[in-house]
């Protein structure tokens, strides 16, 4: 997976690692703006809530 | 086979980095939200009441408390709440529903329990961690700490008296006389809940308190 990702990017390796940076960051805003706020409401990390 | 045990150990380390990632979030993220979420649940609750940014909260105007006319909303804030052995700024808004929802930007006030002053029991549950960790302290309370509740109108004392641990099952704790469901209350209660361990939902600390004083709020606290 990884390997045909780096294979798939354009340019030289330095151009090729910027681009690998961003869809790193890009990867982890998705999670932690979208998946993670959705995803706390429903893991209970901590047994306060009380749904009556 | 090479490439299955490459594209499995690919995927191990993708799910690793994420698991990691979703802690952070959990410890940094979520108080991040919180606090914004705070911010802007405080102002709203201060502009509701025409009383400025909360400078010289502790400040209780003498004289008897006034009928206080709370409405409440699912997930709105309704009153502060402040502990002073958690410091002397600690101050938080409570707000109306105790889902996680809820519970995610605030401590919440659990439905169906009475309000503020009211006879019966006032209860508050917060995460313990997560979302800036409000009740984190909760369990270090000790008998005789005041716990303070600014409503719009009033300022209402409550003394710590006990605390212990149960269930989550146990919801006995929140009634009008905490264990004893149909009894007609007399006393003015408080009860402060969280989960015990923390980042666990095995048990519950409960942190149980009365009501000592009551006074009309100064427009500054």
């Amino acid at each position: 997976m990884y390997g045909w990702l780096w294979r798939s990017l354009p340019g030289r390796p330095g151009p090729r690692t910027a681009w690998l940076l961003l869809l790193i960051l890009l990867a982890a805003a998705v999670l932690w703006f979208g998946v993670f706020p959705w995803l706390q409401l429903h893991v209970p990390v901590d047994g306060s809530a009380i749904n009556s | 086979m090479r490439t299955v045990i490459r594209g499995l150990g690919e995927l191990l380390v993708t799910v690793g980095a994420v698991v990691l990632l979703f802690v952070a979030y959990l410890m940094w993220g979520t108080a991040l939200r919180a606090g914004n979420a705070q911010h802007q649940l405080s102002s709203e609750l201060n502009q509701q009441w025409g009383s400025g940014t909360g400078h010289g909260a502790g400040r209780v105007a003498p004289g008897p408390p006034r009928a206080d006319q709370i409405t409440l909303t699912t997930g709105q804030p309704f009153a502060f709440i402040r502990i002073p052995a958690f410091g002397p700024h600690w101050r938080f808004t409570i707000i109306q529903g105790t889902a996680l929802a809820q519970l995610n930007v605030s401590p919440g006030h659990v439905p169906g329990t009475q309000l503020p002053g009211q006879v019966g029991n006032f209860a508050v549950a917060g995460h313990r961690v997560t979302a800036g960790n409000p009740f984190w302290s909760l369990p270090s309370l000790k008998d005789g700490d005041l716990v303070y509740v600014d409503t719009r109108l009033n300022t209402y004392t409550y003394r710590v008296t006990g605390q212990h641990t149960v269930l989550p099952t146990d919801t006995a704790v929140t009634d009008p006389v905490p264990g004893h469901p149909g009894q007609r209350p007399t006393q003015r209660l408080i009860t402060l809940i969280t989960c015990n361990p923390a980042w666990t939902g095995t048990h519950r600390v409960i942190v149980t308190g009365k009501l000592v004083s009551a006074a009309a709020r100064s427009q500054a606290s």
